[in-house]
């Protein structure tokens, strides 16, 4: 085991080297490669493999045996008194992210061999698969700030390439850009972040980064203190609330969903948003020196927990109403971070990471069947599906699994790392945080929202009665669209009460299959998906079901091997007490249970009465639906008042700075084409310019 | 009373007048002839200081064999490139050599 | 006087004397066998070359102390010649550059129909008269070791007689070359005469202390003289031309070899005959680095033609390795030697794609490599690279070459330079750019349409693509193994005796 520790840099070079040869491939066989589809998705779904098993051993050494963090760095560059090292630290916390991301990645790569066959570009997405899990298993065994930064910014660039892999669809275009721009920001803050860090502590190692500048904040030797630090660590957070989407930088995530599915289960769900948590805690001990970071960082997560789901309650469609729901479960993470809870950030980041996955595959399989059925501008509309654990049951069983533990029911995983979390920021306002009541109250009520925006979308998608072959309802949603107001009643012939799923109901849709008048299109019935992506679908219940178990509150395997370094165990270590695990986590689940309890009763029993109620509440729905006008409000504020200062800007200064800088160019481009006649090709001339340059270079010596 | 100076204004003004003749020359092989000068010009430098500072070793005389051997090889390069030139274009009028420029 | 010979300590020279007996093999071997062996000669020079090649780097770990215990270096035919770890480093860069040289001229002489024997003896008689003079310490040692070099490439340029651009790019190197090497012996007459009859290099430094007016002439003399080698401004107006006109890769030799030749000499000349007028030469470096690195860059920018692009990118590139030399402190000389090494990769590589696009398609301009990736991806990738590497982009060497030069700048305090080479090193990215962008995005230009495949299998191919390939490779890796390579350098500086000053004067 202790070998597995030290070959670790390996596991990010098995997907690389995917990649390289996939890639390498592509740029010089073009259509030769794109034709070795089983070669291409074998390489990269068995170099994955063995990364995933390698991982394995290393999560073994780490929580099993109880192996010491092995570091391995060597001096990269050195110029004086600077050096930068390179190298790879293999603690538990890397371990985890290392079985993290290698088994998304491995379950996704098989489950994108079914969702991609059709795909003309199947051979370019295993490449940029295997590229993309290269640089986050890069990422998480960085020991240092830099190398963090190097593999933040590769992962950031797969992100660009896989959300606009279908380059030639002008959302998914546009989506790519904003993502870029939006995490510019992010990684723009930082990188000053990094960079004032290392002005202070002349580190960029994690650890010692924290211990130069606790040292140094107490002999006082640090400019402006305190408030210093605190706007650093604030520049550093900066990073991390642009990758894991945090309010306000959350726009790019759900405009991200234009990429194709598998891409949305494993960057945006599972691995690359939680680049985020991870730099968090990694960068925990720095956070910790400053209360009003860790205040900001919770507040943030809370914020964000509560602006997520608010919005994932009106979404129609399936995959945004996900994505919605992934940035109110990173909020909960990044609320935990910046509680002090460490661990239970962490145990939630690994627990969703499996069942937010096996949601986004099974939605991806849906559409993938949806596709096939109705037209494709409808095929991620949940208004127009319904019905569907017919015709694709282990989806929907797994979809079920999916929702029942992100809703937090017991014992599925997701109820014990929420729990967690609710229970840290109880405990915080037990002991006088008031701020933590208030965030207590928000994660409580993001708890009710979860269970009742997933469990809404289980019940439009997959009971009832299938509503995608019925023209009416189609039109129906077009007319609603138009409307601005999605939500509608459906019509009388495709309510679904109870028992409306009965075979004759079937038969009836059926045979309206061949009256709708589509293009003429010829759809057949949604299907169940091929094994290959319904393996992983039944694969990654396995561990939405029992990973939770690993993190019992009175036997807490999970946080004991997973904690911060030594002497900063400041929260978390708290002694088990019944009484208060049964008061915090009786509310949740009983919060959850109203949820789901709701969701049934307005979607099941009474499908028409949604539609009154958004009516009525007609502003609170818009503002939800709007996703709380945040778009509208960047564009005003970002789009065109920064069209409007460039406007102003433009007419105020078009003589001063685009004279200046035009004039260098122009100035520049002059100068070299006049000075390139100087070069007259007379030899002679040459000659002479070498005697007069030494005559004038003797002169100006004499002169020194 | 001959000081060395004398040699050297003389070495000197060998130097500029084969700078002169090299700038301004038209014919490639009075170019290459007024090279011949430049390196004279060095020669006598060194002979003058190898006669009044370096009787001993005389380096000076030494060098000055060696600059004439390496002179010798580059007129004789030189004549040979004059001479290519001439078969390609039927001309050795330096002003007629800019076809590479700017 | 009797000479015992044990004293010449003639072992210094033996990768000298392995590339003269090459030289003489080639000779022969083409005397007897004529048209039948002109296939084999390159193969011959190559081994030549790569003996020489591993004795240099014997020699040089034995002087570290990296094989046995650390050799002090000695002089060798009674102080003409040391073979002391900064000659080594330089001779190895002449040697490595000659090599890719031969690599790339393989093929280009096979189409253009020369004769190739005499091409090769002159490329390593010009390598031979580089690594001589990368170890030369006294007056006509120099001199001659100047003109071995120059004689031969002033033939080089010339190879392709029946060309009548490589006849005046010939001559134009000829007559500037000659008249600077004119200046450079007039400042050697005077230091000779200085110095009371002295040729020793080591021997002059004590002797013109305080000499005033009259050593800082014959200062400027020589540093004119060496600046034509190094092509840096004003002294390099026959550098365009040449390497316009010149066959390509006796071009990549003159830009690579020739000028690290040069800098060997200016660091050896500087450091052992003007250790007293320290300040003067490294203001006059500077001015000249600053010249090079402002009109290289800008005149690069209204090139139309690749080869002229790359002259006066080697012209700027000069400017930034004169840096490492007009500060002279142990970091700058480390870093000018380790930023030659990138250069000696990056630019082979450029000429050696330029080499094989022309060989394809006959042209070299700019506008007509529009396209090229949808036709010939490697190539487009291996330019790309070489290009973004000279620009100074990360990840690529260069970018780790200009980041050790601009440290030891800004660590020596030199901050108009250091300021001068980055705003030039911005503006540089516009032109090498202006080739790597339309390769990709632009359509084909009509010579790309006309592109035939790559038949790596013609002869002389497969020398190209080594070349190529190792050239990428190198520009790749050995910035992101910089540490080992510089901490090589420093460790050699470190063991050169007249660069102890340079060391003592870093310290301070």
């Amino acid at each position: 085991m202790e070998l597995a520790y030290q070959l670790a840099w390996l596991i990010p070079l098995y997907p690389l080297l995917a990649a390289t040869i996939v890639g390498l491939g592509l740029v010089f066989f073009k259509e030769g490669m794109a034709r070795q589809r089983v070669f291409a998705a074998g390489l990269s779904i068995g170099l994955i493999g063995v990364a995933l098993l390698h991982s394995l051993v290393i999560a073994a050494g780490a929580f099993v045996a109880h192996l010491k963090p092995f570091t391995w760095t060597a001096v990269w560059a050195q110029a004086g008194t600077f050096t930068l090292s390179m190298g790879y630290v293999v603690d538990n916390l890397a371990a985890l992210m290392l079985v993290i991301v290698t088994s998304v990645a491995f379950l996704v790569m098989i489950y994108s061999h079914g969702y991609m066959d059709h795909d003309p570009s199947y051979v370019r997405f295993f490449a940029y698969l295997s590229l993309f899990s290269s640089s986050m298993l890069g990422l998480v065994i960085s020991p240092n700030l830099v190398q963090v930064y190097i593999f933040w910014e590769l992962v950031g660039m797969c992100s660009y390439l896989l959300i606009g892999f279908w380059f030639y669809k002008k959302g998914a275009a546009d989506a790519c850009q904003k993502a870029f721009v939006v995490n510019r920001v992010g990684d723009f803050g930082l990188l000053l972040g990094i960079l004032g860090l290392f002005a202070i502590t002349q580190s960029f190692e994690f650890n010692t980064i924290a211990e130069v500048l606790r040292e140094r904040l107490t002999a006082g030797e640090i400019f402006g203190g305190a408030l210093t630090v605190t706007i650093l660590s604030i520049l550093v957070f900066l990073g991390p609330m642009s990758k894991s989407a945090q309010f306000p930088l959350h726009v790019w995530l759900p405009d991200a969903m234009e990429g194709p599915t598998p891409i949305s289960a494993l960057i945006h769900a599972a691995t690359m948003v939680a680049a985020g948590v991870f730099l968090t805690a990694r960068m925990f001990p720095v956070f910790v020196g400053s209360p009003e970071t860790m205040g900001f960082i919770a507040w943030i997560g809370g914020i964000t927990a509560v602006v997520g789901a608010t919005i994932a309650l009106t979404q129609m469609d399936i995959k945004k109403g996900l994505a919605y729901s992934t940035m109110s479960q990173l909020g909960y993470m990044i609320l935990a971070m910046g509680l002090g809870a460490y661990g239970a950030g962490l145990f939630h980041l690994m627990t969703h990471a499996f069942f937010k996955a096996m949601l986004f595959l099974g939605s991806g399989s849906v559409i993938h069947s949806m596709e096939g059925a109705v037209p494709a501008k409808y095929a991620q509309d949940m208004r127009a599906m319904g019905g569907l654990r017919k015709f694709m049951p282990i989806t929907s069983a797994t979809f079920f699994i999916g929702c029942l533990a992100i809703s937090g029911i017991p014992p599925l995983s997701g109820f014990w790392s929420k729990d967690e979390i609710l229970a840290a920021a109880y405990l915080a306002g037990v002991e006088g945080n008031t701020s933590a009541i208030l965030l207590y109250l928000m994660a409580a009520a993001t708890a009710f929202m979860t269970a009742f925006y997933m469990f809404r979308m289980y019940f439009m998608t997959f009971e009832g009665e299938f509503r995608g072959n019925k023209p009416e309802v189609l039109a129906g949603m077009d007319q609603a669209d138009a409307q601005g107001m999605p939500i509608f009643a459906y019509p009388q012939g495709a309510s679904f009460g109870p028992g409306a799923m009965h075979t004759a109901e079937l038969d009836h849709g059926q045979d309206g299959h061949d009256d709708h008048g589509h293009g003429g299109h010829d759809f057949h019935e949604p299907h169940e998906s091929t094994w290959a992506m319904t393996l992983p679908l039944v694969v990654l219940a396995v561990p939405s079901v029992l990973i939770g178990f690993v993190g019992l509150p009175w036997a807490n395997l999970f946080e004991e091997s997973i904690h911060p370094p030594e002497e900063f165990v400041a929260h978390g270590e708290h002694v088990f007490e019944l009484n208060e695990f049964l008061l915090v986590a009786g509310v949740s689940t009983a919060l959850s249970v109203i949820g789901i309890a709701l969701a049934y009763y307005l979607y099941r029993l009474n499908p028409g009465l949604p539609a009154q109620l958004a009516a009525k509440v007609q502003p609170l729905y818009q503002f939800s639906l709007r996703k709380w006008y945040m778009d509208d409000l960047y564009e005003v504020l970002f789009v065109q008042g920064s069209r409007t200062v460039a406007k102003a800007a433009l007419t105020n200064d078009q003589k001063v700075v685009d004279g200046v800088v035009n004039a260098s160019g122009f100035a520049t481009i002059f100068a070299g084409e006049g000075l390139k006649y100087l070069e007259s090709g007379r030899a002679q001339f040459y000659t002479l310019i070498v005697f007069s340059s030494v005559v004038v270079l003797v002169w100006l010596l004499g002169l020194l | 009373m001959l000081t060395v100076n004398f040699f050297l204004a003389v070495g000197a003004a060998l130097f500029c007048i084969g700078i002169y003749g090299l700038v301004t020359s038209r014919n490639a092989v009075r170019v290459l002839m007024s090279i011949e000068l430049l390196l004279n010009a060095v020669n006598l430098n060194f002979l003058a200081f190898s006669s009044y500072v370096d009787p001993v070793n005389i380096r000076g005389q030494l060098f000055t064999i060696f600059i004439i051997a390496v002179a010798a090889a580059e007129a004789a390069i030189g004549l040979a490139i004059v001479l290519a030139i001439y078969r390609n274009r039927n001309t050795i009028d330096m002003e007629n050599f800019n076809l590479l420029r700017w | 006087m009797p000479i015992d010979v044990s004293l010449l300590n003639v072992g210094a020279i033996w990768p000298e004397i392995i590339v003269t007996l090459t030289i003489l093999t080639l000779m022969v071997v083409d005397l007897i066998g004529g048209q039948r062996v002109a296939k084999q000669l390159a193969g011959l020079a190559l081994l030549g070359l790569g003996l020489s090649a591993v004795v240099i780097v014997y020699q040089l770990l034995l002087q570290l102390g990296l094989i046995g215990g650390p050799v002090p270096p000695t002089e060798s035919f009674l102080g003409s010649f040391t073979g002391d770890p900064l000659s080594l480093v330089f001779r190895g860069i002449v040697v490595l550059s000659s090599t890719l040289a031969i690599l790339m001229a393989e093929r280009y002489m096979y189409q253009s129909g020369a004769q190739v024997a005499e091409f090769y003896t002159l490329l390593l008689g010009a390598t031979l008269g580089g690594m001589l003079l990368s170890g030369s310490t006294e007056m006509v040692m120099i001199f001659i070791a100047l003109e071995t070099l120059s004689i031969s490439s002033y033939l080089l340029a010339g190879y392709t007689k029946l060309d009548s651009r490589s006849n005046e790019a010939s001559l134009k190197y000829l007559l500037v070359g000659s008249a600077s090497a004119a200046v450079f012996l007039y400042g050697m007459s005077l230091l000779y005469g200085l110095s009371g009859g002295e040729t020793k290099l080591t021997a002059i430094a004590p002797r013109i202390v305080d000499m005033g007016f009259p050593a800082l002439l014959a200062l400027v003399l020589v540093v004119a003289g060496i600046s034509f080698k190094l092509a840096v401004v004003p002294f390099h107006q026959w550098t365009p031309d040449v390497y316009e006109g010149a066959p390509t890769p006796v071009v990549a030799f003159l830009s690579v070899g020739s000028k690290a030749a040069g800098f060997a000499l200016a660091i050896r000349f500087m450091t052992e005959a003007f250790p007293a007028y320290t300040l003067q030469w490294q203001t006059l470096f500077a001015g000249l680095a600053i010249l090079s690195m402002v009109l290289g860059n800008i005149v690069a920018i209204a090139q139309t033609s690749l080869k002229r692009l790359l002259a006066y990118s080697s012209i700027a590139q000069a400017g930034y390795l004169l840096i490492g030399l007009a500060i002279g402190t142990v970091d700058g000389y480390a870093s000018l030697m380790f930023y030659l090494i990138t250069y000696l990769f990056m630019n082979l590589g450029a000429f050696a794609a330029a080499t094989l696009f022309t060989l394809k398609t006959g042209s070299d301009d700019i506008s007509a490599f529009s396209g090229l990736w949808r036709k010939d991806p490697f190539l487009a990738v291996c330019l790309s690279v070489f290009l973004l590497s000279l620009a100074g982009i990360p990840p690529f060497a260069g970018f780790f070459g200009k980041i050790y030069l601009f440290w030891a700048a800004f660590q020596a305090g030199a901050y108009t330079l250091l300021f001068v080479g980055l705003v030039t090193s911005v503006a540089s990215m516009y032109y090498y750019l202006r080739v790597v962008k339309p390769m990709v995005v632009r359509p084909m230009s009509p010579e790309v349409e006309a592109y035939p495949a790559t038949n790596w299998e013609l002869p002389g191919m497969r020398s190209l693509q080594v070349a190529l390939g190792v050239s990428v490779v190198a520009t790749v890796i050995v910035g992101i193994i910089s540490n080992p390579i510089v901490s090589l350098m420093n460790e050699s500086i470190a063991r050169t005796p007249p660069l102890q000053t340079a060391k003592q004067l870093s310290q301070k």
